[in-house]
């Protein structure tokens, strides 16, 4: 199947930074994709040529589409959540179904009425008279309502209470996802997505570090816990990161040979937070 | 273009009322409001508490009853200037009011970040630009002639009162020689025509909007005002330019098709089909077409392709600047 998003020599300079230094990804159907980077690494301006919100040089397709060229027809098909302050603050509940009812062909009156009817937001209230977390439930019950083929999520879930994170991943998981969709997410509160990704994308620096699917990640990348004694022996096969847990020693390898570090101690997969430390560090290291 | 359909058109334009009602609505009937409540009490005051002027005894009724003095094939003129007078008030708030719609359209959403959800539905910048054009230059007026519309009428009814009171037949004064609608329906194609009339303005101002990373109104009125001091300047030298800068920004914002707007041609104050001059009030051919001599003027159109400029570099810069 064709890709959702291709991205060759994707490339955007500011003034006086370079966001995106000539990047190459795609991105497939049916796909939940983690884009994780730190603060200016580039994420926000990889979703912002996605959605045709920024102009950039390279090859950019998106559903087949010019992003840049061709953003109101992309609209159809594309939806996002830029972050959960972005509704306007004097429209009221109902207003906002009338008014995505009557500018997108696909989006579902019933479908957004049947999200909202499990919140306690009221269809004559001012946004600016919702909490946060209820702002964040409205966009996310007009975006589900939307038959879209590709979601673009940016820090959906920033200042939200754990709670309204929590159920905004599930509803999105339970109610919105299959195979026909993908989904693309920044965030960083990657512990609270990485169980929904089923791939991973590393940024930094304008570059991709990492692009690989969740199997693949699980493979390549094993911890092992090991007792002091052994450290050097388990430097000796080359960790790209180690850190120091309980008088232990807590050792990172990518691709290395699992008959070896099993006899070092116990092994297990990283958590994608660790993985993100580790790699992120590893390049300041260099 | 999926954006230009009917529905999601009309949707555009419904966003705009529903953010603006206080604007587009509320406004003009709240200045209804106080146009008949002022009338009302100057009316009760000069009933019961005022009884003499200048040392003469004053009667209400008697003063009402000197309308039999005016010849009766002058009356309708008499109500066609109350009528235009009565509502020359909402011609001038409603260009400051639109003024400031315009300043704020492509500016308070890129303020509190909401472009990003407007720009997440499939509607292209240029219909949203212009939906918000078209809400402020020709569904605004239609709203405020509307209340406009409702002042007179309360009008007509507290001057029924009176008139029964006074003793004055009521049909053969107001209700046979006043003829509202006609000036509803003027009023409605002299706003169709100040459209046009201030499309360089609103185009401008549209500019500004789009352009200013803060303060539009400094953007859209410092460039004006900075220009035509320079004009002056130069003015002031012997280096004379046979351009009147001053005179074309007063007959723009000034003048045009509303009533109360005036002719800088001949100096005169034209309030509808009316024309007055020094010393008396001479009645203009009251033809509809008089309202679209505009149309034929070069002004009109430099305007409009001013305008028009104005309204193209504004979408582009919506479309494609990246504000973060």
């Amino acid at each position: 199947m064709s890709a959702i998003v291709e991205a060759r020599g994707l490339r955007k300079k500011y003034r006086n930074s370079v966001a995106l230094d000539g990047v190459d990804f795609d991105i497939a159907p049916g796909r939940i994709v983690g884009l994780i980077g730190p603060n200016g690494a580039g994420k926000t301006t990889a979703l912002k040529a996605i959605l045709g919100l920024t102009t950039f040089s390279g090859e950019l397709k998106v559903l087949g589409l010019d992003p840049m060229k061709q953003r109101h027809k992309l609209m159809h098909d594309v939806c996002f959540i830029a972050d959960v302050a972005v509704l306007p603050r004097w429209i009221r509940v109902h207003q906002t179904l009338d008014f995505v009812e009557g500018v997108h062909p696909a989006f579902s009156r019933e479908r957004a009425m049947h999200f909202l009817s499990r919140t306690k937001i009221k269809m004559e209230s001012r946004v600016k008279e919702l909490s946060k977390g209820m702002t964040a439930q409205l966009h996310l019950a007009l975006v589900m309502a939307i038959d879209a083929k590709l979601l673009v999520l940016d820090e959906p879930t920033l200042g939200l209470d754990i709670i309204y994170r929590k159920e905004f991943y599930s509803n999105l998981l339970n109610d919105y996802f299959d195979e026909e969709r993908t989904i693309v997410i920044t965030t960083h509160q990657v512990e609270e997505v990485e169980h929904i990704l089923t791939d991973l994308m590393f940024i930094k620096d304008g570059q991709i570090t990492l692009n690989a699917t969740m199997d693949e990640v699980a493979e390549r990348f094993v911890e092992v816990m090991v007792s002091p004694d052994e450290a050097d022996e388990a430097r000796a096969l080359n960790p790209i990161h180690e850190r120091s847990i309980f008088g232990k020693f807590v050792f990172l390898y990518d691709n290395a040979d699992p008959l070896a570090l099993a006899e070092l101690g116990e092994m297990h997969n990283p958590s994608v937070a660790d993985l993100f430390v580790a790699t992120m560090k590893d390049g300041d290291d260099a | 273009m999926s954006g230009l359909s009917p529905v999601s058109f009309s949707t555009l334009l419904k966003r705009e009322f529903w953010e603006h009602r206080g604007a587009f609505w509320t406004l003009p009937l709240g200045i209804g409001g106080f146009i008949v409540f002022v009338t009302i009490a100057i009316l009760t005051a000069l009933a019961t508490v005022i009884s003499e002027i200048d040392g003469e005894k004053f009667l209400l009724t008697n003063a009402v009853a000197r309308i039999k003095e005016i010849e009766p094939d002058k009356l309708d003129v008499l109500w066609d200037l109350n009528l235009l007078g009565s509502s020359a008030i909402y011609h001038l708030v409603l260009l400051f009011v639109l003024f400031f719609y315009f300043l704020g359209a492509l500016y308070d959403d890129r303020r509190d970040r909401s472009i990003l959800f407007w720009k997440s539905l499939p509607v292209s910048d240029a219909v949203t630009t212009i939906s918000k054009l078209v809400a402020g230059s020709l569904m605004a007026p239609v709203f405020w002639v509307t209340a406009i519309a409702l002042m007179h009428i309360a009008m007509m009814i507290v001057f029924s009162v009176l008139f029964l009171a006074s003793d004055i037949p009521v049909y053969q004064y107001l209700w046979g020689p006043a003829d509202p609608i006609r000036m509803w329906a003027y009023l409605l194609v002299a706003y169709f025509v100040q459209a046009f009339w201030l499309l360089p303005v609103w185009g401008w101002a549209l500019l500004a909007s789009s352009f200013a990373r803060s303060k539009p109104f400094l953007w859209a009125v410092a460039p004006p005002v900075l220009i035509g001091i320079v004009y002056s300047w130069i003015q002031a030298t012997r280096l004379r330019i046979d351009w009147d800068y001053w005179r074309i920004i007063g007959e723009r914002l000034l003048g045009g098709a509303v009533p109360i707007s005036t002719d800088f041609s001949d100096g005169t104050v034209r309030v509808g089909s009316l024309r007055f001059t020094d010393d008396d009030v001479v009645q203009a051919p009251a033809t509809w077409s008089t309202l679209f001599e505009r149309f034929a003027t070069p002004d009109m159109w430099w305007g409009i392709v001013f305008g028009v400029v104005c309204l193209a570099l504004a979408i582009y810069i919506r479309r494609f600047r990246d504000d973060s």
